[in-house]
């Protein structure tokens, strides 16, 4: 644990050396730096300055430090929702796990994402970047909850970009889009049931090569812990190849790609003293994911066809040794969007995901599992399987974006059902039920 | 047919009375084409419309378009997404307008026996890893840098197309313009530079091949050090952006841009 609290103390520590480096410039007096530190914000509106506020330093011409500033996001939200199993909102949530207790503002609004940190660049090509996990909850002794990342990246040319540490592990279309400014208030169920988290390792990417395509390669531990994970308990090994093809369709922006993912450790779950981390690695040896993304004018649409090959066998979970029945899934998600008038965005979400049939535990053989409900919030409907072999859902949401997707209202309701679950005695075997969703995201 | 198009939509702005055209963002395209296109607009025939040209760089392009301070933006890179971004959630939807391209050639004294180089020995020299014409096949001598100077967006663009994004040597010399470095090489027999394709030619100097292709406008799509200008405006532009972005794709247009020293993005 001493190491543990050492690391938010060394990213303090990390963000005052680029302070001090600041300073020593400032002395220098260069004309064309601008931010905080040295009193100039930039921008040509009210919100442009405001926000330029979060930018401590910034000087092209500064051999050593080009950039320092401070990023962050907070993204907050009421939900309620209805089902044949009867009514269930943000209580119902947090009362499900400690972990979940950490993120919900009184019983009616959770703090979906709350991260602070810094992002930096240094000699041109070199970027250091990081952020905590923050616990904003009333009762909250520290903020400090979890790193969320920290990398250092090494970015001569966009055909080549080289980044070492704790980054967002992005497999599929839904996954690549920052939280900052992903359309729908939550990822696919499908895009989150394959999603390994955020893991320690080593990646390349680039673009423009040969001026279309895109690549990137990764290797990470598998284990998703508060901290660094480590290559002792399995690595996730993801690569990619896309395609921009813009220019050969005028579309603003088109952009495909094929991704492969393995997980050499899947299941795998660490120990965690302070329920924090409650996912384990994703119990799928092998994914695969179709991306598209485009945009035209006013129109936009994001399309992710996923498939994930379940793992049998057993996996390390929190110390003890699981079977797990993991079966196939796929699943197609598509994201519509249409500006309909200036700030003022429609936004669908349209999920399809099937699975195997559920089979009881039989002799040795434990139940399989299948897709799961999400745990934002369907999961927590009354007395309902959170599992079955067929998902489908509808979200139908506006989004008002006050300083682009730095400053947002978002507002939607979203109708799902789910077939094909175990009934046991008291409980059903499916979910129909729909979620409404209102609020408010802030980044900087 | 399009110069009579480009008339009577010049005599419709003339008779709506003065209108401004605000354009701003990159400094390669501000500093001296896009001023040079704006005065030959003007005189055919739509002096009423009044422009206000801010050559502060690419980066600027896009916050002004968004926010609607400029009608057109300029830039010597494709928008990036979140620049994209930012314009569709403020009800700004751009359309691109590759303009031409901006060439740079790199250039030794005319009495250099170099003629051509790889471009990671460009890399080594600029970056002054190689500090000797001896290290790279050319006679022995101290090899002088010539550069643009800090504020020029070609100091830094540079640094990006040829030098991996590292740092000049502190003894490399600023110059203020393409001119003066042309004329330092010239006088230097161990002098290098980079300069925009209409000083390739200056007296006393020569240019060198880069990985075996010849600076010529018709090499600039496989040309390393070549880039492609855009302007940048919304969907539906106004009268005068759309009046002027006709002027440029002309004939007229396209013989400026060549005059300046750029390569015509419909000439390849």
């Amino acid at each position: 644990m001493a190491s543990n609290r050492s690391i938010p103390f060394a990213m303090l520590a990390t963000s005052l050396l680029g302070c001090l480096s600041i300073q020593a410039r400032t002395d220098a007096a260069a004309s064309s730096a601008t931010g905080l530190l040295v009193g100039k914000l930039v921008g040509e509106t009210n919100f442009d300055r405001a926000w330029s506020a979060f930018t401590l330093y910034k000087d092209e011409s500064n051999p050593i430090l080009q950039e320092f500033s401070l990023q962050g996001r907070l993204q907050v939200h009421y939900a309620d929702g209805n089902s044949d199993n009867g009514h269930f909102d943000i209580r119902d949530f947090k009362e499900a796990s400690n972990a979940n207790d950490q993120t919900v503002w009184g019983d009616n609004f959770e703090a979906r994402r709350a991260r602070l940190g810094f992002k930096s660049k240094w000699y041109q090509s070199w970027k250091l970047e990081g952020q905590i996990d923050a616990d904003t909850t009333d009762g909250a002794n520290k903020i400090y909850r979890s790193i969320y990342d920290l990398s250092l990246t090494y970015a001569p040319t966009d055909a080549m970009n080289v980044t070492v540490g704790k980054t967002k592990v992005k497999f599929g279309r839904e996954q690549e889009i920052s939280s900052k400014e992903i359309l729908p208030f939550e990822s696919s169920l499908i895009s989150n049931l394959l999603f390994p988290g955020e893991l320690t390792g080593v990646m390349v990417n680039g673009k423009g090569i040969q001026d279309y395509w895109t690549y990137e390669l990764g290797v990470y531990g598998s284990d998703r812990v508060r901290t660094f994970s480590g290559y002792n308990e399995g690595t996730v090994t993801l690569g990619k190849i896309g395609y921009n093809y813009s220019s050969q369709s005028n579309l603003d922006t088109a952009l495909a790609s094929v991704q492969f993912m393995h997980n050499s450790a899947p299941g795998f779950k660490e120990t965690d003293s302070d329920n924090f981390y409650s996912n384990s690695s994703p119990a799928f040896t092998d994914s695969i994911a179709l991306t598209n993304d485009i945009t035209m004018g006013r129109f936009g649409l994001i399309t992710d066809i996923l498939y994930g090959f379940g793992y049998r066998g057993t996996a390390d979970q929190a110390g003890l040794e699981n079977s797990l029945n993991q079966t196939d899934v796929f699943g197609i998600s598509l994201i519509p969007s249409y500006f309909i008038a200036s700030g003022l965005q429609l936004v669908g979400q349209l999920q399809w995901a099937i699975s195997d049939s559920v089979q009881p535990a039989s002799g040795s053989d434990p139940a399989t599992t299948n897709l799961g409900l999400q745990s934002r919030y369907e999961k927590w409907a009354p007395s309902v399987i959170p599992n079955g072999d067929s998902y489908t859902s509808a979200y139908i949401g506006l989004n008002y974006y006050l300083y682009s997707h730095k400053l947002k209202f978002m507002n939607g309701i979203q109708y799902s059902t789910m077939d094909g679950g175990l009934a046991k005695s008291g409980q059903t075997a499916s979910y129909d039920g729909y979620t409404f969703l209102s609020g408010l995201r802030f980044s900087f | 047919m399009k110069t009579i198009s480009i008339l009577l939509t010049a005599t419709m702005i003339s008779m709506a009375g003065a209108q401004t055209l605000s354009i701003k963002g990159s400094d390669t395209l501000g500093a001296k084409l896009v001023p040079q296109l704006a005065e030959a607009f003007k005189a055919t025939g739509n002096a009423g419309v009044k422009f206000e040209i801010a050559a502060e760089g690419s980066t600027t392009a896009f916050p002004a378009l968004a926010n609607g301070t400029a009608q057109i933006g300029m830039s010597s890179r494709e928008v990036k997404d979140d620049e994209r971004t930012f314009c569709r959630t403020k009800g700004v939807y751009i359309k691109e307008h590759p303009i031409c391209y901006d060439m740079l050639c790199v250039i030794v004294n005319k009495n250099s026996p170099l003629a051509k180089l790889t471009k990671d020995q460009v890399a080594k020299i600029f970056t002054g890893q190689v500090k000797d014409w001896s290290e790279i096949g050319g006679a022995p001598g101290k090899i002088s840098i010539y550069t643009r100077n800090t504020s020029s967006g070609t100091y830094k663009d540079w640094q990006k197309l040829a030098m991996g994004g590292r740092d000049y040597p502190s003894s490399s010399l600023k110059m203020a313009g393409n001119e003066q470095i042309a004329q330092e090489v010239a006088k230097n027999k161990n002098g290098i530079g980079y300069v925009g394709l209409a000083y390739a030619k200056t007296a006393g100097t020569k240019t060198v091949l880069i990985d075996g292709v010849e600076p010529v406008a018709a090499n600039a799509k496989k040309y390393t050090y070549a880039r492609l200008c855009y302007f940048y405006a919304p969907d539906k532009p106004s009268a005068e952006a759309e009046a002027f972005m006709k002027y440029v794709e002309s004939d007229a247009g396209q013989d400026i841009v060549r005059k300046v020293g750029f390569i015509p993005a419909k000439d390849l």
